[in-house]
């Protein structure tokens, strides 16, 4: 069987997979009621909750996009371990105190948490709608990234508008039986998926003879800025990164939901413990796929830095019957990977257009209080909706929305502040936290928009959050902005 | 529920984690030729291993200074 039939036959067997899962969560579910539908009936234990968070958080540049990096920037990109490392440490800062609120209030959104916290709903608005409009970009990057990646690792067999969608088909089908209860059991296959091709792939590198050392001394011998102490510049960017993701990573709306849906805090106190390893077990092997592509692919002219894994994956698979299935595995992990992000990024978004934009308005037309049923049946609507829309975008020829989706991190990072110090400092104010974030985002976007996206090697966004936060404490300190 | 630990009351934690993170990054590392220790460059190692320790704390800070009265 040639590579890229295998391919499809593989994807062919995990989407059955798949939609067995789906129909199993329809059946578990208790009521059509947003805690049911949306937070899977708060009832995520640990190793569900630890998958899910696992799945969610790696997406599919981890393991496409990554490679890569460590392939143009060299060692340096070891700082990508850490920057997904500090992604946990915010939990460790909001997710105790959100927890906390969480079950005493029974959030399902992040805005119920900002209703409750700031009760301004202008700030609960544009804190939302930045949140929305990033999240939304990067479904678009993960849908973009199916195509992509199943057209390039079958070979062509699958082409890429085939490719984006059957996935997208996949997604919705056990997304709208079974809620996050089906995307939080797809997780923990994916997630398993996705650890048994890595280790797979590295053990199949080390079994071939390829030494990491032989990689390190050949870079140090022939592209030694690859291998030095990182210049000042590149080491301000190291730091920078590790804030600008640390703090935006943490406050994904689909991130906060999931420490809404734990069954326990429990449950959550164990979760991270393990998630703090897991930088470790998936982004270190895959910066070291990056390093050895280094002398294997250096004769390759031309090579572009996101084809590093896939030319790596084909020339591993002709070498022997082991390599053939490892980078099978690894194909359909590297899949699996985009559509764990992808489906969890979908149900939070519609979960917040339904009753966070949608829900007030019928509720102020009515009178009355829309029942939950009606709610999450809207949010199914606004699930297949948004997918129309951005399947009709990745599919269009020649409309670039790249530069667009650089703005994710720069807008998300702007929500952190709110969230951190909404939860550690009782003194700010609701006023100064939304005049920060207009501020925050005004910078962040004007400086990356206008190509300036870092200055001094720290990242727009980052610069952005540093004045929203230093607004929303200044504000909060100054009487006269205090609700 | 209501938090009878929360790691924000530990500052020390905060504290080490900045540290380790502050000594992950290798501007303290001279410009000559690296070694090659466990395969990889040595200022690489080092930042793996301060990492790590980041990691531990991390996930220790999770098991034994957060207790909101949920086992």
């Amino acid at each position: 069987m040639g590579f890229g039939n295998a391919v499809v036959a593989a994807l062919a067997a995990y989407i059955a997979v798949l939609a067995v899962l789906g129909i199993r969560a329809r059946a578990a579910r208790a009521s059509e009621s947003l805690a049911d539908f949306y937070l899977a009936g708060r009832g995520l234990g640990g190793v569900v909750l630890l998958f899910t968070l696992y799945a969610t958080q790696y997406s599919g540049n981890t393991l496409v996009g990554y490679p890569g990096e460590a392939y143009r920037v060299g060692f340096p990109w070891v700082m990508s371990v850490g920057f997904m490392l500090a992604i946990v440490v915010v939990y460790l800062v909001i997710a105790p105190r959100l927890r906390a609120a969480s079950e005493r209030h029974r959030f399902v959104t992040p805005a119920d948490w900002l209703d409750h916290r700031f009760g301004h709903p202008g700030l609960t608005r544009v804190t939302n709608l930045l949140m929305a409009a990033a999240i939304a970009n990067y479904l678009l990057a993960q849908l973009m990234a199916m195509g992509h990646v199943v057209a390039g690792l079958s070979d062509g067999a699958i082409p890429y508008a085939a490719g984006v969608l059957v996935l997208t088909a996949a997604i919705l089908g056990y997304e709208l039986l079974g809620g996050l209860r089906a995307v939080a059991w797809t997780d923990c296959l994916q997630g398993i998926l996705l650890a048994i091709g890595l280790f797979g792939l590295l053990a199949a590198t080390v079994f071939s003879g390829e030494s990491i050392g032989a990689a390190t001394a050949w870079v140090l011998d022939n592209q030694p800025g690859k291998a030095f102490r990182p210049d000042a510049a590149t080491r301000a960017t190291w730091a920078s990164t590790l804030l600008l993701i640390g703090f935006s990573g943490a406050v994904y709306p689909q991130a906060i939901q999931r420490i809404f849906a734990a069954r326990s805090g429990a449950s959550l106190r164990k979760a991270l413990s393990v998630l703090a390893f897991l930088p470790f077990l998936t982004t270190l092997p895959v910066f070291l796929v990056g390093i050895l592509a280094l002398p294997r692919l250096s004769g390759l002219t031309g090579i572009a830095a996101d084809q590093v894994l896939p030319a790596l994956l084909r020339g591993w698979a002709s070498e022997s019957e082991w390599m053939f299935w490892m980078s099978i595995l690894t194909v359909v992990g590297v899949v699996a990977a985009i559509m764990s992000t992808a489906d969890s990024v979908l149900l939070t978004l519609s979960s917040m257009l339904a009753k966070d934009f949608v829900a007030p308005i019928l509720r102020r037309r009515s009178g009355a209080a829309v029942q939950e049923a009606r709610i999450t049946r809207i949010g199914k609507g606004f699930s297949l909706a948004i997918m129309g829309v951005l399947v009709a975008i990745a599919l269009t020829p020649r409309i670039s929305l790249w530069g667009l989706l650089e703005l994710k991190m720069e807008l998300l990072v702007q929500a952190a502040p709110v969230f951190v110090l909404g939860l550690t400092w009782p003194r700010l104010s609701a006023r100064a936290a939304l005049a920060g974030v207009v501020a925050g985002t005004l910078l962040a976007a004007g400086l990356t928009l206008a190509g300036f996206g870092k200055v001094g090697g720290i990242h727009a966004g980052l610069l952005g959050a540093l004045l929203n936060a230093a607004v929303a404490v200044g504000g909060s300190l100054d009487r006269r902005s205090t609700n | 529920m209501k938090l009878r630990r929360d790691p924000l009351s530990h500052p020390w934690l905060f504290v080490a984690i900045a540290a380790l993170y502050a000594l992950s990054i290798p501007w303290w590392f001279g410009k000559d030729r690296p070694s090659i220790v466990f395969g990889l460059p040595s200022w690489a190692v080092v930042s793996l291993v301060c990492t790590f320790a980041v990691s531990c704390l991390v996930s220790f800070a999770a098991r034994r200074l957060w207790d909101d009265g949920s086992d």
